[in-house]
This record gives structure tokens, C-alpha cells and sequence, in this order.
């Protein structure tokens, strides 16, 4: 049996969690990483956590935008990235702590 | 048989004193070279970036320039510049009150302040690297020894 696009949402609903983007209800992907920078010269970087969800673009009444809420596990951040990587399928958003 | 420490050197340590002085908003930590973490900020690190030297004026001393970089380092949900500015003002203050690092440099002063945004994370974060430039004459034979105020 193939897994294809129209698989997404079960696979989703399966597999994440609970989100709440622009006042929309969804089943996410959280990633937690931290992303290092190694700053210009001189000793040491500067590395900090980001927060990054994970959804079907058919999860999504209108794309959401920089700056709009998003809550998941409990905290509060607004988008601040949006991207849609490979065909667009799927929607990723790096978020902002409030 | 030791070697005492270059002027260089004495003069990185009295400007980091100034930095850690009694109220200075933010913990600092000299030459660190471990990653600065959101949770650890606010702070500072001072360290070391050039050193020059020129020859022109009386036989026996070199010239020196130092350049000393604090790196004041933030993160705000909003407007990082507006949190970082009070680490500047502090480390401006402590370097321009005196100008001579007690009593050890001819000229201590700020020549530059650079900000480097990041715009990755959960955070906005902020490194304002602050330039002070130390003028001294050393020995050319001896840079353990200072020439200005003949140590």
C-alpha cells in the first residue's frame, strides 16, 4: 500500500499533538532544537532553542502568517517563520515566545 | 624563573574589573569560550582582539594599541536593542569615568559598537560587540614593561 498526500491528515492526527494556530485547532509535529551561532570574531556563540511545528497544508484554513498566535504544550508564541519545503505538502513554522 | 604578565594583559584584567563592578547589570565572564545559551543571558564577555604596535616615538618604546571587545549579549521577545542599551550605557560609564584604567594606560576609550541581530529561535537575541582601544607605550624590549607611567 502507498502512503501518499491524502495519507497526511490521519498520519498527523496519529502521530502529533495538540495545537492551536490563529484560534484553529490542529495535530502538529513540535520539534525543540537548538540552532548555533557562531558569532563574528572572538571567543564563544551564542545558541539558542527553537521551536518549530510541524502540519498538513490541509490542516490549514488560510496560511498562516508572521505574528499570528500559536499555542502548544501549554505555552503561547506567535509565528515567525513560515516555510513549505519540497512540494509544498507540508507546513513548518518556526515560533517567538511570548 | 616566571615571566610577569605583558601590560596588555594588566590592562584586559582592570577593564574587566570595571565590568563586573558593584551594580553592573549583567554577569561577566573573561575570554569564555562556551556557548552562551539563551539561559545564561544576559552577560557579558570581555576578551582580547588585537594588539598593535607602532615605532615612532622615543627609541626605546614601542607604541601599543589594544583592542579589548565586550560583548554584551541579550534576548527579548521584542525590541532587543532596547535591552541591551543599559549594557552599554554601563560599560561606556565604566571605561569613559576614568579614561587611564586606574591609573595604568595613557587612553582607555570606546571607538565602536557593533550589534549583530539573531534572527533564528524562540528569542530575539543581541550581541553588541563594544570596541575599547587602549593606548600605552611599552618597552620595545620588554612588553611587561610600561613606559606611560613606568612601572
Amino acid at each position: 500500500m502507498a502512503f501518499g498526500d491524502s495519507d497526511l491528515p490521519a498520519f498527523f492526527a496519529v502521530m502529533g499533538e495538540p495545537a492551536v494556530v490563529n484560534g484553529q485547532s490542529m495535530s502538529v509535529f513540535v520539534d525543540m532544537c537548538e540552532s548555533p551561532w557562531v558569532h563574528g570574531n572572538g571567543p564563544g556563540s551564542m545558541s539558542e532553542a527553537v521551536t518549530k511545528i510541524t502540519a498538513p497544508i490541509t490542516a490549514f484554513v488560510s496560511l498562516p502568517i508572521a505574528g499570528q498566535s500559536v499555542t502548544v504544550r501549554g505555552a503561547s508564541y506567535t509565528v515567525k517563520n513560515r516555510t513549505m519545503p519540497g512540494d509544498g505538502r507540508i507546513v513548518e513554522l518556526e515560533l517567538k515566545a511570548q | 624563573m616566571s615571566i610577569n604578565p605583558s601590560v596588555g594583559l594588566k590592562a584586559l584584567r582592570a577593564l574587566y574589573a570595571l565590568v563586573t563592578a558593584t551594580g553592573s547589570p549583567a554577569p561577566a565572564i573573561r575570554t569564555d569560550t562556551t556557548e552562551y545559551t539563551e539561559e545564561r543571558l544576559p552577560a557579558y564577555n570581555v576578551f582580547r582582539a588585537k594588539d598593535k604596535f607602532s615605532y615612532e616615538g622615543a627609541f626605546r618604546a614601542a607604541g601599543a594599541t589594544f583592542d579589548v571587545t565586550i560583548r554584551a549579549m541579550v534576548k527579548a521577545t521584542a525590541q532587543a536593542d532596547e535591552v541591551v542599551d543599559p549594557l552599554v550605557v554601563w560599560a561606556w560609564q565604566q571605561v569613559m569615568a576614568d579614561g587611564t584604567l586606574g591609573g595604568i594606560v595613557q587612553d582607555a576609550k570606546i571607538t565602536a559598537v557593533e550589534y549583530q541581530y539573531v534572527t533564528k529561535g524562540d528569542y530575539d537575541q543581541l550581541a553588541a560587540d563594544i570596541t575599547v582601544e587602549i593606548t600605552v607605550d611599552v618597552s620595545r624590549s620588554d612588553p611587561t614593561q610600561n613606559l606611560t607611567f613606568g612601572e
